[in-house]
């Protein structure tokens, strides 16, 4: 089984301390979602488990391995990894779904599978900047599927999506998340109720709450992890039909 | 794999085919019209003794100099645009001309005139202070900070070509018989080109296209992000400055056969582009064998235009280059639409 073990984590960008003495744990695949409001230090949490940002104080482990002993390979045979901005890769399908052999060195791991797993059969020769956003990301998440990693790390992938990506996305997601652990940082509420099994709220540099979703959505942490003022809680309840009081 | 394979056959027949034309004129035109049956004698060992000496000793180096600095501008330059993920850069940006054209204001200077294994001592002080300015900046790339920001590293190339440029023109300001001979040299194209300067050359090309077709898949994931290519396990602190390293070599050696040509590193890439697509292996071919091409053909342009006249390379290629480049331009810009 995979795990995710930080202790004491702390970051900062000079002055600016992001990340306060943070812990968290998860210990079994699955979907986990890690909210917060912008500038909470979601994706620099991201970045720092990818090692792109080195980390000073506390420790984190993945699969029981110290993350400091991790090369930049095995960090890649390890980790899948898509971040919250999509890029524009003037690239064919089939050539961004074979990135995920990339780690591994050898061309067997069957690429055609992924491309029939997620349909993209018809599509595989398309260069990718003529895809729409919602195809652009069932094509990135195709490479992740190609590096079927133990870790799966995603930066908003929710963003820009319309309703049927967002559902189709989030059905991909549980399906990495049957052999993977899949974090994902988001501050997408409707679509963290119905992918997750567990949500951590980030907020001033910490894991405030870890629970599940429906229980952390009608907690009153989800305003602080927001920061939503007073004179919007109402209002905010209502957007996301959240029952305070039950 | 198969597909690809056969549609990169499908792009080089005809290019092959061009190439092979401007091959066979560049031999047989000139201000004596060689026939192409003699070009075909001589090339095969035959052929009158006047035919032998215009063809193997004059046109031929000829030739391969003109192709092979066409192909090294345009891979560097394909280099420099994928780093910097950038379709406006071209390998001089780092300053790597103004770099040479010092080294040779500082030869003029010391009197250097002679010859080493038929290579100009001149050129190779061109060579060495690009070389080491190459190696200033991919010092500098290492900083982590400036790998970060790719937008540092161009303007430190601006601002470092702009001070060789100035300690340049103090030079000439000081001692103006330079200019003359600096200008001459820096716009010398093929006039003087010589098998040895080509054979020097030659192998930066070689080993940097080895380097760039077995990196050709890093360097397609490195056009999505630095992000993406750190987590698919590049390691950015090396492979920038390397790439760097590769692209500023070529150019280097390039400048040292020809002095610095415009235009040829900056658009052949997009014609390649256009061609093959922005799949580096088959894109650093197709943009290769483009170079190999375009440029013998303009030197063909440059020395036959006018009757018993040659004109500076530099000339004939930014004066069908620009124009064609923003044909181009528009035309992509239509697709797109």
């Amino acid at each position: 089984m995979h795990s995710i073990n930080i202790k004491g984590l702390c970051f900062s960008y000079g002055k600016n301390n992001v990340l306060n003495n943070l812990d968290l744990e998860i210990k079994e695949n699955g979907v986990y979602c890690l909210i917060g409001k912008n500038g909470s230090g979601k994706t620099t949490l991201l970045k720092i488990l990818i090692k792109f940002l080195p980390h000073k104080n506390g420790s984190i482990s993945i699969n029981e391995k110290d993350l400091t002993l991790f090369t930049l390979k095995e960090i890649s045979q390890t980790i899948g990894f898509l971040e919250s901005e999509m890029p524009n890769i003037p690239l064919s399908i089939e050539e961004i779904i074979s990135w995920g052999n990339f780690p591994f060195e050898k061309a067997d791991r069957q690429i055609q599978d992924v491309v029939n797993e997620l349909h993209l059969e018809n599509m595989k020769d398309k260069n990718f900047l003529s895809l729409s956003t919602g195809e652009r990301k069932r094509v990135l998440l195709g490479r992740i599927f190609a590096q079927s990693p133990d870790i799966v790390l995603i930066d908003e992938p929710f963003n820009f999506l319309d309703p049927k990506y967002k559902i189709e996305v989030s059905l991909l997601l549980k399906k990495l998340g049957e052999k993977s652990i899949v974090f994902i940082a988001t501050h997408d509420i409707e679509a963290v109720q119905f992918v997750s099994e567990k949500v951590f709220v980030l907020s001033n540099g910490k894991i405030q709450l870890e629970d599940t979703p429906e229980k952390v959505i009608k907690s009153s942490f989800i305003n602080k992890a927001f920061d939503i003022p007073k004179s919007l809680r109402k209002k905010f309840e209502q957007f996301y039909h959240i029952d305070a009081n039950s | 794999m198969e597909t690809t394979n056969n549609k990169l056959k499908f792009l080089l027949i005809p290019l092959i085919f061009i190439f092979a034309v401007i091959f066979l004129l560049s031999l047989s035109v000139g201000d004596i019209n060689t026939p192409l049956k003699t070009v075909f004698k001589v090339l095969t060992g035959n052929g009158d003794a006047l035919s032998r000496s215009v063809i193997i000793q004059i046109r031929l180096p000829r030739f391969l100099a003109a192709a092979a600095v066409g192909s090294m501008l345009a891979i560097a330059g394909l280099i420099m645009q994928t780093i910097f993920r950038n379709p406006l850069v071209d390998p001089y940006f780092l300053g790597i001309s103004s770099a040479a054209e010092l080294g040779i204001s500082v030869a003029i200077m010391l009197g250097v005139s002679s010859t080493l294994f038929g290579i100009s001592i001149m050129s190779i002080i061109a060579f060495s202070f690009s070389v080491i300015l190459i190696f200033g900046i991919v010092k500098i790339a290492r900083l982590k900070n400036f790998l970060e920001s790719k937008i540092a590293i161009v303007l430190l190339g601006i601002a470092i070509s702009y001070m060789l440029s100035a300690v340049n023109n103090f030079l000439i300001f000081y001692k103006k018989d330079i200019f003359i001979k600096s200008t001459f040299w820096a716009l010398k194209g093929f006039n003087t080109a010589n098998i040895s300067e080509f054979l020097f050359a030659v192998p930066f090309l070689v080993a940097g296209l080895i380097y760039i077709l077995f990196n050709a898949k890093k360097m397609n994931i490195y056009l999505s992000s630095d992000l993406t290519a750190h987590s698919l396990g590049i390691n950015l602190s090396k492979f920038v400055p390397l790439m760097l390293a590769v692209s500023a070599l070529i150019a280097a050696a390039s400048v040292m056969i020809a002095g610095s040509i415009s235009f040829i590193g900056l658009f052949t890439p997009h014609i390649g582009r256009l061609i093959a697509g922005e799949e580096r292996k088959k894109l650093t071919i197709v943009t290769l064998l483009l170079g190999a091409t375009l440029l013998p053909a303009f030197d063909l342009i440059s020395r036959t235009v006018l009757p018993s006249q040659e004109i500076p390379i530099n000339i004939i290629t930014a004066l069908i280059g620009a124009p064609f480049f923003i044909y181009l331009f528009f035309r992509s810009k239509n697709a797109q639409h």
